[in-house]
């Protein structure tokens, strides 16, 4: 269960004031990860409601972020990609 | 028998002249040009440089020596084409190579240099098809200062090939389909704002369906391979953006383009991708777009979406339906970078056999250019004439100075006169 994700902003990006919050559900679709070639680094993908897309323009591509589970860490990674549609956002983050 | 883009190109080879040596292709020759020459009989005097009347031959080299003993004319070979004839007062078996400036337009004698019009050549003249519309490209070319040099002279080579190898050279796209068949993109006029918006296509808020970023389309270095010689770039130049480095790392995409010989020309394709490259892009898909909406047409956005809004854009790639008249569509919204441009590195390579090698360093209100040869060694005693207007000799060393005042940032053109009288000219980028 995702109950968190900080996206870290800078005078290139920010969604806000610096340290804002926003509540809304917030997910993981999947966690990708493969030894056997190194060719592709370890993935995520978040999935975020589309009511935060105007917070996504301009995309933050390349911020660190860091998703929480249950209060803890559980992963962080580097923001390398965006898709948007009516039904929702899914975030690509490399690990 | 109209040939589909996919066929060869239809080039001649010299066996139309009758057996002497190995059958080779004719090259067609554009803009400034240097290349091998092909025995045209068994005198061993008379080389066909290129298989069209040119404008002029400038320099004949004979195993890379200059000579002085030629003369050039567009004659008539054996079977009634036009070619560009070289004669040599003293027969040779060596290699005979020339520089010049290449077809000329059959009707108004003027040089073939814009890419529209070497495309409408390649397309009309060379592969007997119908002209596309290349009236935006051509006007975007000239108001951008873009002129072409390039040579075919590969019969395995597709005419597709042929206008993807030119479009790449200079950073346009292009689409058989397209009602403008090609055009520059990204930084062409249309998004430099310098012209009134074209008209075109409107879609509304039901139409776009799906925007997505990703960082591996951001390209915030660029090395351009160009100034071709007998297939081979002799000249390179590379610009990054630091700023979009330190963002999202190092995102290099390296050009080759055969069809550029001028470095301000390599110069600005490689600035008009990093303005529009080196930030985050938006692509867009739409679908269900009434009518017949074409690559590389312009789309105009009316309406709001929960997505990202895009704006006024080039139409990437379409998909149009007949039977319900409606089309999906890709395009994309670009953001121009605010940050400085960098010129990393210009190497030349401008004679393979001579000046190899051409660096600067400033010194107070000096510029002190060595120029060195292939091997390493100094050029010295060389006439170097800058833009035209100062003349320095090159010392022991290889080294010639000029003013900072003389030689501000920018791109300036050394005419280099060797001791032995032999001439280069080349393009010189100062930061």
């Amino acid at each position: 269960m995702i109950d968190r994700i900080e996206i870290a902003a800078d005078t290139t990006w920010s969604a806000g004031p610096v340290g804002a919050t926003i509540d809304c559900d917030v997910g993981v679709e999947k966690i990708a990860s493969d030894a056997r070639s190194g060719s592709e680094t370890d993935s995520l993908t978040c999935t975020l409601p589309v009511v935060l897309k105007p917070y996504l323009d301009p995309p933050p591509l390349g911020r660190p972020v860091t998703l929480y589970a249950n209060g803890d860490e559980l992963c962080a990674g580097t923001i390398v990609g965006i898709d948007i549609d009516p039904e929702g956002i899914r975030m690509r983050v490399d690990l | 028998m109209t040939l589909p883009l996919s066929a060869n190109l239809p080039l001649r080879t010299s066996a139309a002249w009758g057996l002497f040596g190995d059958v080779e292709t004719i090259p067609h020759r554009y803009g400034r040009n240097r290349g091998r020459a092909l025995r045209y009989d068994n005198t061993g005097r008379r080389y066909v440089w290129a298989d069209h009347a040119s404008e002029r031959i400038t320099a004949v080299y004979v195993d890379g020596q200059l000579s002085r003993a030629w003369v050039w004319r567009n004659a008539q070979d054996v079977t009634g084409r036009p070619v560009t004839l070289i004669e040599l007062s003293q027969p040779t078996t060596g290699e005979v190579s020339a520089e010049g400036f290449g077809k000329i337009n059959a009707g108004t004698g003027a040089r073939i240099d814009n890419p529209a019009d070497i495309i409408a050549d390649i397309l009309v003249q060379i592969a007997g098809r119908a002209s596309p519309e290349l009236t935006w490209l051509g006007y975007e070319a000239s108001r951008l200062g873009i002129a072409c040099a390039g040579t075919l002279d590969d019969a395995d080579a597709s005419i597709q090939s042929a206008v993807s190898d030119l479009c790449t050279s200079i950073g346009a796209m292009w689409a058989s389909r397209a009602r403008r068949f090609a055009r520059i993109y990204p930084g062409g006029l249309f998004e430099g704002g310098t012209v009134t918006d074209e008209s075109g296509a409107t879609m509304g808020m039901a139409d776009v369906i799906e925007v997505t970023t990703d960082i591996t389309d951001i390209i915030n270095a660029v090395v351009v391979q160009f100034d071709y010689r007998d297939g081979k770039p002799s000249q390179t130049i590379e610009l990054d953006c630091p700023d979009s480095i330190a963002r999202f790392g190092r995102r290099e995409k390296r050009i080759e383009s055969p069809w550029v010989a001028d470095a301000r020309v390599a110069n600005a394709v490689a600035e008009r991708l990093l303005t529009y490259r080196a930030e985050p892009s938006w692509q867009y898909r739409a679908d269900q777009l009434r009518g017949d909406v074409r690559t590389l047409d312009v789309i105009h956005w009316d309406g709001a979406t929960v997505l990202p809004e895009p704006d006024s854009a080039i139409v990437l790639s379409a998909e149009y339906d007949p039977g319900t008249d409606r089309s999906a569509i890709r395009f994309e919204r670009l953001t121009t970078t605010g940050a400085a441009l960098r010129l990393v590195r210009q190497g030349s390579l401008i004679e393979a056999e001579q000046v190899t090698q051409v660096s600067v360093q400033t010194q107070g209100d000096q510029r002190r250019i060595q120029i060195k040869a292939e091997n390493g060694a100094p050029i010295a005693k060389a006439k170097v004439l800058l833009d035209g207007t100062i003349t320095r000799y090159s010392d022991a060393g290889g080294w010639v100075v000029f003013p900072v005042h003389a030689t501000p940032p920018g791109i300036h053109t050394l005419t280099i006169t060797t001791e032995a009288g032999e001439t280069l000219t080349m393009s010189l980028l100062i930061q």
